[in-house]
């Protein structure tokens, strides 16, 4: 994990597991640990909803993170949110152990730790492994012919981040990432190419590798390379073959092998 | 309503779950595979892994024959929950 986390809760939550983390429970820990805590990289702090917070030493960019596991008064958001680099209040949560798993792996930004409806806008706030967040309109939800419509009243995260539930129906979180955020999709994309064992997919991957663009390859254009790339030219002429291979400092049957 | 494949004790009691959920991405028709953090989508036109990362690999034997022995069943669910996209609709085209 690359932040630290503060969690507003039960103090009688006991997650488990975590060996390398240092653990700091509020009210109990002298101010001096409180203190030592707050400097750490490494420290997860849980305290009672209603305790004391002290003032963090550190400047808001580098201060925990803040979840709330439990609903806390209006009038103490506004403080949260000046000591926290980031708060979550008010959500519906994956249960405490999952949510440690998910802000600790490294799929963190590809998995949600919870989510807040908002009926009256028609829209679910989603938060992220990495506590950024992502709003996403009822509307997307479909009625589908086996679930019907989603039950907004009984929204809940599940399968360790990889699946919202509201009531019968299920939505899969990467459905939505690949819909909502243009990084993810980027990626995916990527992904895709690099499985693509087309010539086209080889001929880009060879060409991204040794650094070139597409109009690098005269007296060949760069939209009859982009045409090779993308398929549509069954079975490119010797002579493109050969320009192909001369720029890429490869035989031409190699291409292929990329 | 999500349909969930029911797994031999050993592998469901280890976390593997087999879904297809009312709300994937659009893709060729597939059932996902869960364990945890991860998940490897399983195409029911070729009947094969989608992608390579994940390694499919890791997926124990049990949970593929599993799937591999309800694979019409899987198909049927599929057609049930996304009449507009069935397995024999477009083979191989996405």
């Amino acid at each position: 994990m690359t932040d630290r986390l503060f969690i507003l809760g039960p103090i009688s939550a006991k997650p488990y597991g975590f060996p390398d983390s240092r653990w700091i429970r509020m009210p109990g820990e002298s101010p001096a640990a409180v203190a030592e805590a707050d400097r750490s990289e490494r420290s997860w702090m849980l305290a009672e909803p209603t305790a004391t917070l002290p003032a963090p030493a550190t400047a808001k960019s580098a201060s925990p993170h803040l979840v709330a596991l439990e609903p806390v008064a209006p009038h103490r958001l506004p403080l949260l949110h000046h000591l926290f680099k980031s708060v979550i209040a008010g959500a519906e949560l994956l249960e405490l152990n999952d949510l440690l798993e998910v802000v600790d792996s490294p799929k963190r930004r590809d998995l949600f730790i919870g989510g807040t409806v908002d009926p009256d806008d028609q829209a679910l706030v989603l938060y992220r492994g990495d506590f950024t967040s992502l709003l996403v309109p009822f509307a997307w939800f479909e009625s589908r012919p086996v679930a019907g419509p989603p039950d907004w009243a009984r929204f809940q995260v599940t399968d360790f981040g990889q699946t919202l539930r509201m009531g019968n129906y299920e939505a899969a979180t990467d459905a939505i990432l690949y819909d909502f955020d243009p990084i993810f999709r980027r990626e995916e994309k990527m992904r895709l190419l690099q499985q693509d064992d087309s010539f086209g997919a080889s001929l880009r991957r060879l060409r991204l590798q040794r650094g070139l663009r597409r109009g690098d390859f005269p007296p060949l254009s760069a939209k009859e390379v982009a045409r090779i790339e993308r398929g549509e030219v069954r079975k490119p002429h010797r002579h493109t073959l050969l320009t192909l291979a001369n720029r890429l400092g490869v035989e031409p049957d190699a291409i292929a092998e990329y | 309503m999500p349909y969930e494949l029911p797994l031999p004790s050993r592998v469901r009691a280890q976390g593997w779950k087999v879904k297809i959920r009312d709300k994937e991405r659009l893709e060729p028709p597939h059932a996902t595979v869960l364990k945890r953090m991860e998940s490897w989508r399983w195409d029911l036109r070729t009947r094969s892994f989608m992608d390579a990362s994940p390694d499919p690999r890791e997926v124990p034997e049990d949970v593929v024959e599993t799937i591999m022995d309800n694979y019409a069943g899987l198909c049927s669910q599929w057609d049930k929950m996304y009449p507009e996209n069935p397995v024999d609709g477009e083979h191989g085209d996405d």
